[in-house]
């Protein structure tokens, strides 16, 4: 089973209705993404990534259409279900406000691991593992506030990966970063997805995180807009 | 009417035209302020529901006063009549009625009064033939009808009036009282037992009355608010054996029942000289009392004594609503943060930022001061309410609720002043801020080394402290106070060499143990001062104590994570509740203290009022001396088994007792007398007009059986003593030697221990038939239910001699034989023996009714306490709905991450808990320390011992939790259900 499909969305709609307007911010998208795949989803600023991002996640109901996250119906799952599946099997890295500011770095990287009631002190060592993977072994004890935005960005693709899940969804993680500092996170990012074969979904409307990807996925207006596989 | 406070209406006007000037100078502040204070709905109503509390307690306090002053005010009225001064003996003795003639006649007094009447006031039993009821004790007042018309008539159940002139010299007039107890009807023949002068030993006269009428309690009827019987006074003078002699004269001052009052001044001075002139020899034990104006000042000091009384109880929760006041701005600037740092970039002054808030503020501050004082209202009626159903104050009425307008203004100026001077505090401080920041919404760093500038700021504080602890030394607050805030000081020197948290943990340590030493040295001072000591010393353990914990705080974590860990699926909730209170260190602190502060005072009041009924029950107990009822007879009697009742025909009949012969093993009889008796100079509870005191300064004739057989255990001997029989010996070798009971150590104290001092070899000086002498205390008894000055009966009849013939009683003291009920041999000596008058106590039955009664009265104090608790939970509320908003991009990352909803839930209940928990808990520890150490310096040699009302403590507890869970359940819910894709979109 190689090439099995782990994301599998058919005609996703969304409508976000705020009483006054509606919005369709996704009308019928159509998504497969393998196994250990990484997959960029790029277009400009309100095009509907994030809220595609949310939809085929299950942080977010959609309004028509269905996904299948490793073969289960988000439809069919209650939020609960969902809820636990995000703990065990997803990772996630949002641009900005990823971390909860009270607590340290180790901290907020074995959250994940708690929630899904690992042995604190085994939560611990992992968190403290990846903190090393990502080169944050020094600065375990510190408040995020405490932490550059680099930084702070690697803490959080550290809690991310942390319980070894089957997906990460990213959403622009390098947006608040300069492009140095970009292009050191994407290379980690990149450098998880081979070493882990974890699947990987990067929204980005920064063309560099589009060419780190084995594929690219160009959006407008709330549907594909062209596929591609970039060059290296 | 009263009016308000000047000094406290001023200071709101001064601070209504401030704003007023103000707000007119910048209208547009004034309308953002004021605006802000009508936009967030809840939360105003939280704030201002926090806020009126204190209000409340202070209008609470004074209403409550208001109606115990008005209460005694009434029941002066109401019993006095129109009576404003009397002229009685003290030494409850007869005089010659010519000085009454003499009063009528002088012109002095003629002028200064507009009625006089010579009375008989003793005591008599009564027994209802018709009814079959009988009563103990009744008043039985002699008057003549026609020289009595100037005090008004009597009202017949008809509504009727008469004077009564046609009382015959075989008829009574009963009151609605006497009728009730004896269940009396118009026409019952009523048997009355008395002793005349002469008579003494065994013998009780009767003689046999019908009830002409029963009257009202109203006007006259109701003399002394007592079961009154009234006859004719040439009837008493004959019955009792004193023609041509009265016990006391009642005189009006000019003006009605109330007006009279204010006149009696000039009355009193008018009599005196009369009395001063008169040439009669036997007057001179006479005194004269402005009874109705002396009973009427008495009523305005109880009142304000029970309002001061709350207050400082109250204070606690008084001083959480300031606290709350400080929170609640904290937060708003927290939250308007950058709002704030755009308005200061723009060019708004720092002071413009203040005014903003002050506008706010004091819209807060009068909302909650104007419905605080209503609220107080209410709370008053509930307290007031609470008071008359445990004392049974009913039969006379009850408590009625009643205010002055002047407490409420009082009260709303007041509430306003300590909110207006908070909230000037507050604005000042939160408007300090760093206007990059601000506008960033980045948090204000927490420097962990104090700046230079903090640390010479801290040396100024310690070496202040230093200063005010050596110069203010003799005063006792100072003397707290300066060294606490010397260590604070030296805490931010600390700072500057160490963290914080070492520098606040050391000198929050050294408050505590400065605070405790304080106790256990010099908290004895006078009862005033002990309250202030108490409440200051109360707030500076708690900011200690919750220093010390919110700058420990990662051990803190540490142990709660690592206990409730133990529960998988409670780990990553405890981290993330337990991580965000302490955090923000201020905020908890603040809401931390609020609990804390109440929680010490209720367990506090809840330990004492334990140890107290604990002892007053274990001690009454055993008090009992080996006996189990306790009999007093209105009439003096030499030798219960040989009584004889002469009854209205002339016979002689021998009473006799079934049950004193056959259930009773023994018993000892005493004879009591009510002498003038003083402590330099204090009167000992005695009273004039020839009532019966509650036995304070009562003297009681003991005999050698007495001596013998009793086992009372004594508190205190002369020193030397080692044996009981020594201190009876001395007694009985010594004339001027006697034994007093412990409830003289509690006369004229203010304090639950009293604090008159009075111990053995003190002395005692009382009025006897050969003059005053000096009596020495030889041994205080450890027992207060057979209370008096004990000496032998033969030293106590040369004394007093013939004072105990009438208005002397009788003291028995039976002991049960094994098998007999006791209560029905109670029930049943009372009956035997009611030809003299004989009233008798179960001595169990009384002690519960009384422990009843006290654990009821504390339970209404501390409810009235609890109130400070709502404080505390408004607190909370408004902690919580500011964190919902605050934390919704945080919800949103952990709901993504894969916390459910319910954990989302779970996480703000646990922190809801948690800081209530943080509060209970230093709340109780200090309460509890602080009571053991006032316990042990304090009470520790009377042999009472420390127990905690664990039970009672855990209710509380338990109370705070549910309160604090119904107050923020509705925010908590709303976080949970938060939607992770909205409050992700929240960062744009
Ligand atoms: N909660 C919401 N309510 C209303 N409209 C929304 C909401 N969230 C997103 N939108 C709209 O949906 C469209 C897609 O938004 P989004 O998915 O955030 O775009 P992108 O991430 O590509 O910038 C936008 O037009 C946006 O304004
Ligand atoms: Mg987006």
């Amino acid at each position: 089973m190689k090439t099995d499909v782990i994301i599998e969305g058919k005609n996703v709609h969304k409508t976000y209705d705020t009483g006054r307007i509606k919005v369709q911010a996704l009308r019928g998208v159509d998504l497969s993404v393998k196994r250990g795949e990484m997959v960029s989803i790029m277009g400009p600023s309100g095009c509907g990534k994030t809220t595609l991002l949310n939809c085929f996640s299950g942080i977010d109901d959609m309004t028509e259409g269905d996904v299948k996250i490793e073969g289960k119906s988000l439809r069919e799952m209650s939020d609960n279900e969902k809820t636990d599946h995000r703990a065990g099997r997803m990772g996630f890295i949002f641009q900005a406000y990823n971390l909860l500011p009270v607590l340290t770095a180790v901290e907020n990287v074995e959250l994940p691991l708690l929630v899904s009631a690992v042995n604190p002190r085994m939560a611990r060592e992992k968190a403290i593992g990846i903190l090393e993977v990502v080169g944050l072994e020094k600065r375990k004890n510190q408040k995020p506030a405490e932490l550059s935005g680099g930084e702070q960005q690697r803490v959080t693709i550290a809690r991310s990966l942390v319980n070894n899940p089957a997906i990460v969804w990213a959403d622009e993680p390098t947006g608040n970063l300069d492009a140095e500092t970009s292009g050191q996170i994407m290379e980690l990012l990149c450098r998880m997805n081979k070493e882990n074969k974890q699947t990987f979904v990067i929204v980005s409307h920064d063309p560099a995180v589009g060419e780190m990807a084995d594929r690219v996925l160009k959006m407008r207006d709330g549907v594909f807009e062209k596929e591609y596989v970039p060059l290296r | 009417m009263t009016m308000p406070n000047p000094i406290l209406v001023s200071l709101f006007a001064v601070i209504l035209i401030v704003i007023g000037v103000l707000a007119i100078r910048r209208r547009v502040l004034f309308k953002m302020g004021v605006r802000n204070f009508i936009r967030h709905k809840t939360h105003s109503i939280l704030v201002v529901a926090g806020l009126l509390i204190g209000t409340s307690i202070i209008s609470g306090a004074l209403v409550t006063g208001d109606s115990i002053d008005h209460f005694i005010v009434k029941s002066t009225y109401d019993g006095l009549g129109l009576v404003d001064v009397t002229v009685s003996t003290d030494r409850v003795d007869f005089f010659n009625e010519s000085f009454f003639w003499e009063l009528r006649n002088d012109t002095g007094v003629e002028e200064h009064s507009d009625g006089i009447s010579p009375t008989i006031l003793t005591f008599v039993s009564v027994e209802d033939d018709d009814s079959g009821q009988f009563e103990p004790v009744m008043t039985f007042v002699g008057f003549d009808p026609s020289l009595d018309r100037d005090f008004g008539q009597f009202t017949e159940a008809n509504g009727s009036e008469t004077y009564a002139y046609d009382l015959g010299t075989d008829e009574v007039i009963l009151n609605g009282r006497a009728a009730d107890v004896l269940n009396a009807e118009q026409g019952d023949m009523l048997r009355i037992s008395y002793r005349p002068l002469t008579l003494q030993g065994g013998e009780v006269l009767q003689k046999q009355f019908e009830t002409k009428y029963v009257v009202k309690d109203e006007g006259k009827g109701q003399y002394g608010l007592q079961a009154n019987i009234f006859v004719r006074l040439d009837v008493a003078q004959e019955m009792f054996n004193v023609s041509g002699r009265i016990n006391l004269i009642r005189i009006s001052a000019p003006g009605d029942v109330e007006a009279g009052a204010g006149n009696s001044d000039e009355l009193v001075a008018a009599v005196q000289d009369a009395l001063d002139s008169s040439p009669d020899q036997g007057l001179s034990e006479l005194s004269v009392d402005a009874v109705k104006k002396d009973a009427l000042e008495q009523a305005e000091e109880t009142g304000e004594m029970f309002s001061i009384f709350l207050m400082i109880f109250g204070s606690f929760s008084i001083i959480a609503g300031v606290i709350l006041i400080i929170n609640i701005f904290t937060m708003l600037a927290e939250e308007r943060k950058s709002e704030l740092g755009m308005a200061r970039a723009l060019g708004m002054r720092k002071s413009h930022l203040m005014q903003m808030f002050l506008f706010e503020g004091s819209s807060y501050a009068l909302v909650a001061a104007l419905l605080g004082t209503l609220a107080g209202l209410f709370l008053a009626a509930t307290l007031i309410f609470g008071l008359n159903s445990v004392f049974a104050i009913g039969e006379f009425g009850g408590i009625p609720f009643r205010f002055e307008i002047s407490s409420l203004i009082d009260a709303f100026c007041l509430g306003t002043i300590i909110a207006f001077l908070t909230i000037l505090v507050a604005s000042a401080r939160i408007t300090n801020i760093n206007i990059v920041r601000a506008i960033r919404d980045i948090e204000e760093p927490v420097l962990e080394r104090a700046t230079r500038r903090t640390a010479i700021l801290g040396g100024v504080t310690l070496a202040l402290g230093l200063v005010a602890f050596f110069l203010g030394y003799e005063n006792l607050i100072i003397r707290l106070v300066a060294p606490c805030l010397a260590l604070m000081g030296f805490a931010f020197v600390l700072r500057r060499f160490t963290s914080a948290s070492i520098a606040f943990t050391i000198s929050g340590i050294a408050i505590i143990a400065y605070i405790l030493h304080s106790i256990t040295t010099f908290f004895e001072g006078e009862m005033e001062e002990m309250a202030y000591l108490f409440i200051v010393s109360g707030v500076l353990l708690v900011i200690a104590a919750v220093m010390i914990v919110i700058f420990n705080s990662s051990l803190l974590v540490r142990g709660v994570s690592g206990s409730l860990a133990r529960i998988r699926s409670m780990r990553p909730i405890v981290k993330t509740a337990v991580s965000h209170p302490l955090n923000k260190r201020f905020r908890t602190g603040m809401t931390v203290s609020m609990f804390a502060l109440v929680i010490y005072t209720i367990v506090l009041l809840s330990v004492f009022s334990n140890i107290f009924s604990l002892s007053v029950s274990s001690e009454l107990v055993k008090q009992g001396g080996g006996y189990e009822i306790i009999g007093t007879s209105t009439i003096p009697v030499s030798d219960l088994n040989n009584v004889t009742v002469i009854d209205a025909e002339g016979n002689p009949v021998r009473i006799e007792s079934p049950t004193l012969a056959n259930d009773v093993r023994t018993f000892e009889q005493i004879v009591a007398t009510y002498p003038n008796v003083t402590i330099d100079g204090v009167p000992l509870g005695g009273t004039g007009g020839g009532m019966m005191s509650f036995g304070l300064g009562r003297v009681l004739g003991v005999d050698n059986q007495f001596i013998q057989n009793n086992q009372y255990v004594f508190a205190e001997m002369l020193e030397g003593y080692t044996d009981p029989h020594e201190a009876w010996d001395a007694i009985q070798d010594n004339h001027t030697n006697v034994i007093v009971d412990l409830s003289i150590t509690f006369a004229g104290g203010s304090g639950m221990q009293g604090g008159n001092g009075i111990t053995v070899g003190d002395h005692l000086t009382i009025e006897t038939v050969n003059g005053t002498k000096d009596f020495q205390i030889v041994g205080i008894l450890d027992q207060m239910l057979l209370n008096g000055i004990f000496m032998t009966k033969e030293n106590a009849q040369a004394y007093f001699s013939d004072s105990f013939t009438v208005h002397g009683n009788s003291v028995f003291i039976f002991s049960v034989k094994d098998g007999a009920d006791a209560k029905t041999v109670t029930l049943n000596l009372e009956r035997d023996f009611r030809a003299i008058g004989m009233d008798t106590r179960y001595l169990k039955e009384d002690i519960e009714s009384m422990m009843e009664m006290l654990n009821s009265f504390f339970l209404i104090f501390e409810i009235f306490l609890g109130l400070g608790l709502i404080v505390g939970i408004a607190g909370l509320g408004v902690i919580t709905i500011r964190s919902v908003v605050e934390r919704r991009q945080e919800i949103g990352v952990m709901r993504a991450i894969g916390f459910r909803r319910g954990m989302i839930l779970k996480s703000f209940v646990t922190e809801i808990l948690f800081i209530a928990t943080l509060g209970i808990v230093i709340g109780t520890a200090i309460g509890l320390t602080v009571a053991y150490e006032i316990f042990a310096s304090m009470m520790a040699e009377e042999d009472v011992s420390f127990s905690i009302p664990w039970m009672h403590l855990l209710t509380i507890t338990l109370i705070t939790y549910v309160a604090s869970l119904a107050c923020t359940i509705v925010p908590s819910i709303k976080a949970s259900r938060t939607s992770p894709a909205d409050a992700l979109r929240y960062m744009g």
